[in-house]
């Protein structure tokens, strides 16, 4: 260990607030080789982004840090004085990659200039040599035609191309450690698959030490060589990668990972695993073990004493009570928690529930007075049916046209074109209360779907309030019980949504939705704003209900464990219109079209040192605003062939879905 | 992010029962505020005095005594005692008049500071949430009102509607809006956008539902904060016309008018101009700083 290149002992982060202190980290040490990459994975609070902030010196003014040894190389970090630590590390040795890529690059420089800066801060090089050296970096981390990019402003690029910059600015003095700070969480998931894939490249190549934090446990098995855990501000497991998903040994790690849906076993019958509970305060005096109010094999000790730290290796360790992590006091999965009831079975054959017959939406757009009209084709011409019972996903990446789809079906949006129709009648003709009753929606973001100056029990009865339906007693007793059937307990009727976790917002937003019994719901991401913990917990709500109460969903989504894990039917939108549509089975084992495929490849399932699939998409990216001409996926399609670029491709039936692909044209190529 | 992830954790710092209830966080933010009690203890008193005047005043405002004109106030050479603060050119008691012109001054600072609100915010969330057309004829509204000279077209209107107390606060109200637009606009732009009122109008709300159960509570906090701050410029817009002459007549006691009566012997007798003057600065300032107060305390997450 004396040898090691980044050594971080008794790390401790405390923050004062107005009630106490806040222990966000707490006695966090490890250590990294030269050209290692650890990667450190926590759910939110978790204090792993505290812990990078700590090393780098940018801690909150309100922060305190304690360390018995941080050390980079021959540098000493924790005596350092601020102006050393500007000037000789950040930047220079260190570099940081951050999450957003929208907002960590300054809009009104060109990239040009921001990527030389650093270099130029240091005095390093001369102008000519750095910009030199932006266009070779640039080139590496795979931005085409570097060269006129250097004097583009941020809002020229696209997300993807914003996070490359920011690798390659986080380069320029070829810094020996790089820490990304959950560098590909904003991203969608083809670009994400080759973001990180470009990144280990670029690790390897340059030889450097590199920190991943991240909460998406496909992304740190996939990329590094060593794993941290971190649960409550504290390390709960380390190992080597293998180590960790092979042999996951503390109760909270083996929980995370019962939370992923698995692939292959999203069969709609087994529940996922969860995590009961939420993260608990890390204000004030803490007492025993911070996992113990979730953990399955927790005992008296647990909570009485801080827990042991136990070696289990070189480089390997768990902090729990129990010397194996409690392995052999956890009891098997109970049957209730294995099997969901079944399927309601779906009648292939039944009129549709709810039809879309050639949608189409088109945006104008006009950047100012003068500027010419630009037309966006949000929605281009979408067939889509749902019939009673069944889960359909609609998959795309950002940008598509999902979310429009799911506003026009909430009748939030007007069509241009064509109809959506509720039981054989167009929805146009239903009026609004008519339709609330039928439609639902669950919203992405529990953070603003709730009106923060309603308590829980009037955002949850207000449906049934705007609908005047029954007295306001035999409304209250209704809550009650939509409440009980979520699972929120009855003590939060009165409470403001700002009082509760996340999760617990969704559940309320969930009930709010079902309160009126409606037939479809409308789910738009309902899990990408949570953790993975709560993320299973929601999901499996989600089924319980539809088994409970018939409903039919829609889930609007990006993620294909989520799909794969709720859906039963699965259409994929590009660009405005849907290119591939077919059950599960089919687009899971048999994807046809290549975007399909793609999307499939850049699912990062836990395969410890699999390292990131190519999804062979190439650099471009997908711009609603000018469409290529003919096939909509051609300048990304791995295998278009002469007619992709000149006609597009018709909508065609095939005996168990649909495609819209030259590959599988009427007649053969 | 850091932010993200503190707002996080201190989320699940709510699910404590360690954790002080609402209600009790904001009274300790409340008592822990200088700014907010001492104008508040201010007010209040003057408030009381206002309300009490008639007992309080040691003469009638309006009755004059000629042989006792322009007598300083106790503490200066040749004041007495029957006249603790003076009087003026007609001999008229300076702290009685003062007294009730507390009521003049919070009777216009209120009803003006409610008038424009209600005008000011109507407007600006119609403008915000409708946006497109609506949004147009508004903010031209609003461009118009800003380009006009304000104390001059308050003097013609008063001028031509004739002086009195109605008409100098619905005049000062229906020319003091565009802040309240201003803001409530913007603010209403922004909660548009939220999901909330995606919710709102998915479970079959309507648009009057929409606006006053879902837009107005969450515009309150900035309104209430604009109030008080409009309360202080209305009083000193009324002051203000009243020295000019076009506000309230003599002989109502009003602060404004006092000062004006001064004018004329404020190099012998400051103290006319001083005493007014200073009654009014103590006021306005009491208001703001309630206003202040208010808002640091109902959006903590906002200071720093």
């Amino acid at each position: 260990m004396g040898g090691a290149f980044l050594e971080v002992e008794n790390l401790s982060v405390d923050i004062a607030l107005a009630h106490g202190d806040l222990h966000a980290v707490r006695d966090v040490s490890f250590s990294l080789d030269k050209g290692e990459a650890l990667g450190i994975v926590g759910e939110s609070g978790s204090g792993k982004s505290m812990t990078a902030l700590a090393l780098m010196g940018l801690l909150p003014q309100t922060a305190r840090r304690t360390a018995t040894t941080l050390r980079l190389g021959d540098l000493d970090l924790l005596h350092m004085s601020e102006r050393t630590l500007s000037n000789q590390v950040r930047g220079e040795r260190a570099s940081m990659i951050f999450q957003e890529p929208m907002t960590s690059l300054n809009p009104v420089y060109t990239i040009g200039r921001q990527l030389t800066e650093a270099v130029l801060l240091h005095g390093k090089m001369g102008r000519a040599e750095a910009t030199e050296r932006a266009l070779f970096l640039l080139e590496k981390v795979g931005i085409a035609n570097a060269a006129s990019r250097l004097n583009q402003y941020p809002h020229q690029m696209s997300g993807g191309q914003r996070q490359r910059v920011m690798i390659a600015m986080a380069l320029m003095n070829e810094p020996e450690l790089i820490i990304a700070d959950e560098p590909t969480t904003a991203l969608d998931v083809t670009i994400q698959a080759q973001i990180l894939q470009q990144l280990a490249a670029l690790q390897r190549e340059f030889g450097m030490t590199m920190i991943l934090i991240t909460h998406d446990l496909g992304v740190v098995a996939r990329t590094v060589d060593k794993i941290a855990v971190m649960y409550g501000g504290e390390i709960v497991e380390t190992g080597t990668t293998s180590e960790v998903f092979g042999r996951p040994s503390h109760p909270y790690t083996r929980g995370l990972l019962r939370c992923i849906p698995e692939p292959g076993k999203g069969d709609g019958r087994t529940r996922l695993g969860s995590i009961r509970g939420v993260v608990p305060s890390l204000v004030g005096t803490l007492t025993g073990c911070t996992f113990a109010n979730r953990c399955d094999v927790a005992t008296d000790a647990c909570r009485q004493a801080p827990p042991p730290v136990w070696p289990l290796g070189p480089g390997r360790m768990i902090r729990c009570v129990h010397a194996d992590g409690g392995v052999s006091a956890a009891a098997p999965p109970s049957a209730a928690d294995a099997v969901s009831s079944a399927n309601p079975i779906v009648d292939a054959a039944s009129p549709p529930l709810l039809a879309v017959e050639d949608v189409r939406c088109v945006f104008k757009i006009r950047r100012s007075v003068f500027a010419k009209t630009q037309f966006l084709n949000a929605v281009d011409g979408v067939d889509l049916a749902l019939r009673h019972g069944e889960v359909l996903a609609l998959v795309g990446e950002s940008g598509c046209g999902k979310t429009t789809l799911a506003k026009i079906l909430l009748g939030l949006q007007s069509v241009d074109a064509g109809r959506v129709m509720l039981d054989g009648q167009a929805i146009t003709d239903v009026n609004s209360r008519e339709r609330a009753r039928r439609i639902q929606p669950i919203f992405q973001d529990p953070y603003s779907s709730l009106n923060p100056r309603r308590t829980i029990g009037e955002t949850i009865g207000r449906p049934l309030a705007v609908h005047g339906i029954g007295s306001a007693p035999e409304r209250q007793r209704e809550v009650e019980r939509v409440m009980a059937l979520v699972g929120l307990p009855r003590r939060f009727l009165h409470r403001y949504p700002n009082q509760i976790s996340g999760g617990q917002r969704q559940r309320v937003a969930i009930a709010r939705a079902i309160i009126m019994k409606p037939d479809i719901v409308i789910c738009d991401e309902p899990t990408s704003a949570l953790d993975v913990s709560v993320q299973s917990q929601i999901l499996n709500l989600l089924l319980d209900l539809r088994d409970e109460l018939g409903l039919t969903y829609m889930i609007i989504t990006h993620d294909l464990a989520v799909v794969e894990y709720m859906a039963t039917r699965i259409a994929v939108m590009y660009l405005g219109q849907i290119v591939e549509e077919g059950t599960k089975a089919q687009i899971f084992r048999a994807p046809r079209h290549p975007y399909t495929r793609a999307l499939l490849d850049s699912v990062l399932t836990i395969a410890p040192g699999a390292g990131v699939p190519d999804t062979r998409m190439g650099l471009s990216f997908p711009n609603p605003l000018s469409l290529p001409a003919g096939c909509r996926f051609h300048p990304r399609c791995p295998e278009a062939f002469g007619p992709c670029s000149v006609t597009a491709p018709a909508l065609r039936k095939l005996q168990d879905g649909v495609v819209r692909c030259h590959l599988y044209a009427e007649t053969p190529r | 992010m850091t932010d993200a992830t503190q707002n996080q954790a201190l989320d699940a710092a709510s699910e404590d029962i360690g954790e002080p209830s609402p209600a009790a966080a904001l009274r300790r933010r409340i008592l822990g505020h200088k700014g907010l009690l001492t104008g508040g203890i201010i007010i209040a008193v003057l408030i009381l005095l206002a309300i009490f005047a008639p007992l309080l005043a040691p003469h009638s405002p309006y009755a004059q005594s000629l042989p006792n004109r322009l007598l300083p106030p106790v503490w200066v050479d040749g004041g007495r005692w029957t006249y603790l603060l003076g009087t003026d050119h007609l001999g008229r008691d300076y702290l009685s008049r003062l007294l009730y012109g507390t009521r003049v001054s919070l009777i216009i600072g209120l009803g003006a500071a409610s008038i424009s609100c209600v005008i000011g915010v109507s407007m600006g969330i119609c403008a915000g949430y409708f946006g497109g057309r609506v949004d147009q004829i508004i903010s031209y509204l609003l461009t118009c009102q800003l380009a006009m000279p304000g104390l001059l077209i308050v003097t013609a209107l008063v001028f031509l509607i004739g002086p009195s107390l109605l008409v100098v606060t619905l005049v000062i109200g229906a020319t003091h809006w565009t802040l309240y637009l201003v803001v409530s606009r913007s603010a209403a732009m922004q909660i548009r956008q939220l999901d909330y009122i995606a919710a709102a109008l998915s479970i079959g709300s309507n648009r009057r539902q929409v606006l006053f159960y879902e837009v107005l509570p969450n515009l309150l906090n900035q309104v209430i904060v604009i109030f008080t701050l409009e309360i202080g410029v209305a009083i000193l817009a009324e002051a203000a016309l009243s020295f000019l002459g076009v506000g309230l007549q003599p002989p109502t006691p009003a602060w404004g008018l006092m000062i004006a009566e001064g004018k004329t012997a404020m190099f012998f007798q400051p103290w006319l101009v001083i005493l007014p003057g200073a009654m009014l600065f103590i006021l306005v300032i009491a208001i703001n700083l309630v206003g202040d107060g208010i808002r640091d305390v109902t959006a903590p997450e906002h200071r720093n």
